[in-house]
């Protein structure tokens, strides 16, 4: 076996261990980087990235500061500046660089923030709310947090948060704008957030917060407790009255607040509608307890909108449209040039055969291929998790190495077939033409497509992917398809069929495959 | 030894390049393989090496055959082509290595083969140079030391002598000897008889894709035997029939030839004076060994 094999690996070997391949694969590597930061920068642009809960309370001329910062997941970050502003003016009052988990005591934010109450309880006055804001500013982004709550007297204190539901005393019949009755029951101002991380998965973060308003200073102690329960027949809609049986529920315990503020990591039952939330002092007597719930099903999870971005037009396809240059490139050094040049017959006449060439250098490039977007894949989830902490799932993660490495491949085996029989100019010309009809102009096909058809502009979307059976790039369209599905982002489309997404790369693969090694096993290698 | 069994090539509808040619170059042989630009020599060694398939037939190398058994075939093949051409950016002994790589021999085993080789085909200083920068005839030397890596004993040198300068020449004349010495089989093509005639064992003649002819060198070397070139001005077509006794006659315009004449000067001369003829000029003329390609081939230079 030796004898015959030897040549074969070796000529594969060599066409895969190039210095333009492994300068590729680094290229990949920060491609994948890339799409992530940039994936990563359009969702905070338009989500904001920083929350935080801070709670001060003014009492003997100190202002006694204590709050958290935190991402868009939910977790705690390193450090940032906090500051507060006028809105009117745009004046900052107080400024400090804080940890993410803080609290200090200063008395020019006493007198900054008497001073502005003072003139809030003037009547002619626009509401303080309107005139107080937090601003944070971190490495990861910047939160304007608007003022939660006040109160004034002698138990002063000033809350901001982005904190958007309120804990109401009794069960049954209430919605989440229980507001007033919270207030009037009890001394006991509570609210929280629940951050939805992954719908399929049901992780979640809870933030929750208590102030005892009697007396700000001494801390609420509480146990938490949750369920999840369906919201069966229920109106579509949150801010419909939901009668949720909350005295039915058993609830579970999920921990003990202790703090202004605390933060806790859930899982939700993915098939389930509603986290109902128990909120009972710490010295058992369920009496005083607190109710809250959130629908979680109808909320569009952190990870999904980030998905998004990355699977989506912004994040894959921005890249995607450049990897098949490098594919185009790779079949010009492996096939075109040292066949233009007439090299290739001088090798051709060492022990291999014309099919080994021709098999060794194509397998060569479908190794770049797959290792490539190995390394572009890994290197997206790896910065995923370094920017945002999320990763995709493993069924996208496999659908989306496939779909890249079919379209790559496919694309590669098309100039591959190319380069096996035309003249390196003449290659150049007609792949880069290709190159730019199957991914530039494209949509522009697809739109003269519909125009045609008479399907107006609603079934551009459709008609994209009836007609992808047809371009060996589209592998990746339909990855970016498959991964917005799986997250809930994108409707079904009447136009996409499994089995003609996994014909279509494989009808391409082999076609050109058989065709270029039709034309090579004959052609005269002279140049 | 390499043996040719009715090869057959057709490049586009028009040009039939090679017509059944069949011939055997033995061991320990040195064989011319002689014809015109254009004849088909170069499409009969690229077929035989490897590099072009044939339409039909085939070419045993030591019994391999090379289109059903190429890998094998072409570990007992050296090849010179007329013009090598390498990728240009490489540098010698690179390259050298990289080639050696597909016999199955390590980097460091080839690094000092291809030392000693290059060495031997006379590029000792040239390892580091690019290939772009060798001449034609270093070229042929560095295709000749990549043909020497796997020790094989049979050689087609394609044109090996055309573009060299006389001490090239010389080398590749010498090495061809070498190599027969050694018994090796050695095609050695050309367009010129006179360039294979001091080293080849036997010529075969290709015209226009076909075999025409194959002889040993001492065949050819009788066909040059002196003639009788003889200038009449009253020339007439009985002058053919009067000497036809004497040698063979061919006529041309107001000149007669007498090949391998077996009677002496003056007894033709009496004879054409005897009949009337004027005899304007009488010469002994030796035909050359192109004069004899070209009555193979049956064209006139």
């Amino acid at each position: 076996m030796k004898y015959t094999l030897t040549p074969i690996l070796y000529d594969f070997k060599r066409a895969f261990l190039r210095l333009s391949t492994l300068l590729l694969l680094v290229l990949f590597i920060f491609a994948g980087v890339g799409l992530s930061y940039i994936s990563y920068n359009y969702f905070i642009q338009s989500n904001p990235s920083i929350g935080s809960f801070t709670l001060i309370i003014l009492t003997n001329d100190t202002a006694y500061a204590r709050g958290i910062i935190y991402d868009l997941t939910g977790s705690i970050i390193d450090n940032a500046t906090m500051k507060i502003y006028r809105i009117d003016t745009g004046e900052t009052l107080f400024e400090k660089r804080v940890a993410g988990n803080f609290s200090f005591t200063s008395t020019s934010l006493y007198d900054s923030l008497k001073e502005i109450i003072a003139e809030a309880l003037t009547p002619q006055s626009r509401p303080i709310e309107d005139m107080l804001r937090l601003r944070i500013e971190s490495s990861i982004g910047d939160g304007e947090i608007p003022l939660l709550g006040i109160q004034v007297g002698n138990a002063t204190y000033i809350a901001f948060g982005d904190i958007n539901r309120q804990f109401f005393p009794k069960p049954g019949g209430l919605t989440g704008r229980g507001r007033e009755e919270v207030m009037k029951y009890e001394v006991v101002n509570a609210g929280y957030k629940l951050i939805l991380l992954s719908r399929k998965t049901g992780e979640a973060r809870l933030i929750v917060y208590a102030i005892n308003t009697t007396d700000p200073v001494k801390k609420v102690h509480g146990l938490l407790e949750y369920n999840t329960t369906e919201a069966k027949g229920l109106p579509g809609g949150t801010s419909q009255p939901i009668p949720i049986p909350l005295d039915e529920l058993s609830f579970k315990r999920l921990g003990v607040i202790n703090d202004y503020v605390e933060i806790f990591s859930l899982t939700l039952e993915p098939d389930k509608d509603i986290l109902a939330l128990k909120l009972s002092p710490g010295n058992g007597s369920s009496n005083f307890s607190l109710y809250g719930i959130a629908m979680y099903s109808t909320m569009i999870p952190v990870e999904s909108r980030y998905v998004s971005f990355i699977a989506g037009g912004v994040g894959l396809s921005l890249f995607a449209e450049f990897f098949p240059i490098v594919f185009l490139y790779l079949a010009y050094v492996l096939m075109a040039k040292p066949r233009s040049t007439g090299a290739l017959e001088f090798i051709l006449a060492r022990p291999v055969t014309r099919w080994d060439i021709y098999l060794t250098r194509y397998l060569a490039g479908v190794f770049v291929a797959l290792i490539s977007t190995a390394l572009f894949v890994g290197a997206v989830q790896g910065s995923n998790m370094a920017l945002i902490g999320l990763t995709l799932d493993a069924g996208s993660i496999a659908v989306l190495y496939l779909g890249l490495t079919a379209a790559l491949i496919a694309f590669y085996t098309l100039c591959y077939m190319l380069a096996s029989s035309l003249r390196s100019g003449l290659y150049l010309a007609i792949s880069i033409l290709l190159y730019l009809l199957f991914s530039m102009f494209w949509s522009l096909i697809v739109l003269l497509y519909t125009l045609f058809s008479g399907g107006g502009f609603a079934a551009y979307n459709e008609n994209s992917y009836l007609l992808g059976y047809f371009n060996p790039l589209s592998p990746i369209s339909y990855a970016s398809y498959y991964i917005q599905l799986n997250y809930g982002i994108i409707p079904e489309m009447e136009t996409v069929y499994t089995w003609a997404v996994i014909l279509s790369p494989i009808l391409w693969i082999t076609i050109f495959f058989t065709l270029g090694y039709k034309i090579f096993k004959k052609i005269n290698l002279t140049s | 030894m390499i043996e040719i069994r009715s090869i057959s090539k057709t490049f586009s509808k028009r040009i039939k390049a090679l017509d059944n040619v069949s011939f055997d170059v033995r061991n320990g042989e040195i064989v011319g393989y002689v014809g015109l630009n254009g004849a088909g020599k170069t499409t009969t060694i690229r077929i035989a090496v490897g590099v072009l398939p044939p339409d039909s037939g085939d070419v045993l190398i030591n019994g391999y055959s090379i289109v059903r058994d190429k890998r094998r075939a072409s570990m007992h093949i050296g090849w010179v082509p007329e013009l090598p051409i390498f990728e240009p950016d490489v540098k010698a002994l690179d390259y050298f290595v990289y080639l050696a790589g597909y016999y199955g021999i390590s980097s460091g085993e080839a690094r000092s083969l291809g030392r000693k080789l290059l060495e031997e085909v006379g590029l000792g200083g040239s390892y580091n140079l690019k290939l772009k920068e060798f001449s034609m005839g270093m070229k042929k030397r560095f295709a000749l030391a990549v043909s020497m890596i796997n020790n094989p004993d049979n050689f087609l040198f394609d044109e090996v002598l055309n573009g060299l300068d006389p001490q090239g020449i010389a080398f590749f004349r010498n090495l061809a000897l070498r190599f027969r010495r050694e018994g090796c089989a050695v095609l050695f093509s050309s367009h010129i008889l006179s360039e294979v005639e001091g080293i080849a064992d036997r010529v075969v003649f290709i015209h226009k894709g076909r075999i025409v002819r194959e002889m040993s060198i001492d065949e050819i070397k009788s066909m040059a035997k002196p003639a009788f070139k003889i200038r009449i001005s009253n020339m007439d077509e009985r002058v053919e029939d009067l000497l036809k006794d004497y040698g063979r006659v061919r006529v041309e315009d107001h000149t007669v030839f007498i090949e391998e004449p077996r009677v002496e000067a003056s007894k033709i001369t009496k004879i054409l004076i005897e009949n009337g003829y004027e005899v304007e000029e009488f010469s002994r003329a030796t035909s050359n060994l192109e004069d004899v390609f070209f009555r193979i081939i049956g064209e006139r230079g």
